[in-house]
């Protein structure tokens, strides 16, 4: 890597880190140390964004839509509904109760082992998210950069847990501003360098139809069925669930629009959001569409797989991979041939030509996925590493190929500022759910600020360990961003369903709510495992939330009266 | 009677709710609603 570049990603990093522990060098309040409690809406707003958009976001997100479109988009219509809806019930309420922690809401409604029960859900999946917003940049970073794995993550580490331990709250609120700078302005360069590239050889309209034929301009689908994975509907009523969830019930989010002045700042901080995040959504997909437009134009590599991995394949069985490749370049050609053909057609405004040269555009592209799969299917068993998916490393790969010396150093930037912003989030979150709800309220009560500040400052070094080593000891799973997803969908649904229970339901009364939480948590672990019914994983976020709020009503039904 | 406090907060926050706001959810429902409709035109016009 070019001296340029190792001098960008180590200029940003060490900023982001000073700027964090200097801003904060003289808080001493345990208030703001685990809530941090005087931001304005910008700085909330752009807290909760940076909290939410984590490296993978950046590295998977293009290369999703390079595979298969822009159709993952559906997933955020639901979040600007669900935020409206927290800006309204939610946020006042929490300001009300002078909440720490969400889940001492529980306790105010409920009980407080309906309390202990939300923080310890929450202690379970956030404990393992941390881990992965470590794993998945560094795993991705290290084999395409030739960095080593454990200094990678043990780096991207230390330097969020050295300002998250000095400053806390603030410190992750404070921080998140200048990382979103960074991160906004390198994609946006990304983007304007690509689509300079791709008008070198025709219009964006044009460039825009290529993509739309072969399959990759498929924003919105209209059909009910369940099965797939991205539809209006699942994006529109899952995408409500699990946002509402998300941003409702989870500490690590919830923790930064409780940071501001006033219940106003709160509201316009989410609404911020409510009104950017499926734009920014888009254009990074869009990102990746056009990026997938480059390689029609311009040859790709046979696979986007690290070299290490080709260089095994090749080692295994030279002629056969020539042989791959070389079906890949033939077949690469005649698709070339066919989108300078199907260019011309759009250009002489003859509709039937145009048909027709898209039909031969598309049956080219076919025989080149074909000859692409064939490859990856010979690498795949020539390193063992079938899980291994491609489309995690087509973003990186354009980035260092493409993009001029210094901007690459400014992207992978990106990228690293991106995986601090949501583990420094993620980090404080646990620590504060860790002192408040399991230490204060436990085990060690009644001591003075200075002992729970330095308890939490303990407790966040401890998570930040924790993320450290499961990110040094995790294997990949799916897609990375889908990982978090899932695991997201498996347990944010029973949060929820108490939640809802405790804002709108006042007939249901803690024992009934804390056993359909058990029952309705199990239930979906069940299915999910078993693969009982086929289903999205949208889905089980709803069907969690709603089998607790049916379960609590049955039980208490059955109970009689209101017991709290 | 004292007054039950959890209904005096729930009181208190739909005051605050209605101050206004409804507009302003209103728009991003709005802004939501056309930028779906924008999505559903692109994947019309090149799908």
């Amino acid at each position: 890597m070019n001296p340029i570049d190792i001098a960008t990603i180590g200029v940003t990093l060490i900023a982001i880190v000073f700027f964090g522990v200097w801003k904060t060098r003289n808080d001493r309040k345990l208030d703001e140390f685990l809530k941090g409690s005087s931001n304005n809406w910008g700085t909330i707003g752009l807290s909760v964004m940076a909290t939410q958009a984590s490296a993978i976001t950046f590295l998977s997100t293009p290369g999703l839509a390079y595979d298969s479109g822009m159709a993952f988009v559906q997933n955020y219509f639901g979040m600007p509904l669900a935020l409206i809806l927290i800006a309204a019930v939610f946020v006042p309420m929490y300001y009300k109760l002078e909440l720490c922690s969400v889940y001492e809401f529980l306790e105010h409604r409920f009980d407080s082992k309906t309390r202990t029960l939300g923080s310890s859900i929450f202690l379970i999946q956030r404990g393992f998210s941390a881990g992965i917003t470590i794993y998945a940049p560094s795993i991705i970073l290290t084999s395409v950069l030739g960095w080593d794995m454990n200094t990678t993550v043990i780096g991207v580490g230390l330097a969020v847990i050295v300002y998250t331990v000095t400053g806390g709250s603030r410190a992750v609120s404070v921080t998140h501003k200048y990382q979103m700078t960074v991160i906004l302005t390198g994609m946006a360069i990304a983007f304007g360098i690509v689509v300079y590239k791709i008008m070198g050889h025709a219009g964006f309209r044009e460039n825009l139809s290529i993509a739309g034929a072969l399959g990759h301009l498929n924003v919105v689908d209209l059909s009910f069925d369940l099965n797939k994975r991205y539809t209006i509907w699942s994006g529109l009523l899952g995408g409500f669930f699990l946002s509402l969830s998300y941003f409702g019930t989870d500490q690590s989010q919830a923790q930064r629009y409780m940071s501001g002045q006033s219940v106003r700042e709160s509201r316009l901080g989410l609404m911020f959001n409510a009104l950017l995040k499926v734009p920014m959504q888009f254009l990074i997909l869009l990102l990746g569409v056009l990026v997938f437009v480059f390689y029609q134009w311009e040859r790709p590599p046979v696979t986007f797989l690290p070299e290490a991995m080709t260089e095994i394949a090749e080692s295994v069985d030279a002629n056969a991979y020539r042989e791959y490749e070389l079906r890949f370049e033939n077949r690469f050609q005649e698709q070339r041939s066919a989108i300078e053909g199907y260019v011309g057609a759009l250009r002489n405004g003859e509709p039937g030509e145009a048909e027709s040269s898209k039909m031969e555009l598309q049956n080219a592209s076919l025989a080149v996925k074909e000859a692409r799969s064939q490859l990856k299917g010979h690498i795949a068993r020539a390193t063992g590493q079938e899980s291994m998916k491609e489309t995690d490393y087509v973003f990186i790969h354009f980035v260092l190929n493409e993009l001029p010396i210094g901007l690459i150093g400014l992207l992978i930037a990106v990228i690293l500022s991106a995986a601090m912003s949501s583990t420094a989030s993620e980090l404080s979150a646990l620590a504060t759910i860790t002192t408040v709800d399991f230490y204060q309220h436990h085990f060690v009560k009644g001591r003075g600020e200075r002992h729970y500040m330095k308890a939490s400052r303990t407790f966040t070094a401890m998570w930040g360990g924790l993320a450290i080593l499961f990110a040094l000891f995790a294997s990949m799973v799916e897609s990375l961003i889908e990982a978090v997803n899932i695991v997201g969908s498996l347990f944010y649904g029973t949060v929820l369903g108490l939640f809802l229970a405790a804002f709108f339901i006042r007939r249901i009364g803690a024992h009934a709510a804390f056993i359909a939480a058990i029952i309705a948590q199990f239930s979906v672990l069940f299915l999910y495992i078993t693969d009982l019914v086929k289903i999205g994983y949208l889905w089980y976020n709803l069907i969690a939330c709603l089998l607790v709020i049916v379960i609590s009503y049955s039980i208490q039904l059955v109970i009689g009266k209101k017991e709290v | 009677m004292e007054p039950d406090p959890e209904i005096e907060i729930a009181k208190s926050v739909k005051k605050e709710s209605s101050k206004g706001w409804t507009e302003l959810y209103l728009i991003v429902v709005g802004v939501l609603v056309a930028q779906i409709a924008f999505f559903v035109w692109l994947t019309k016009t090149f799908d």
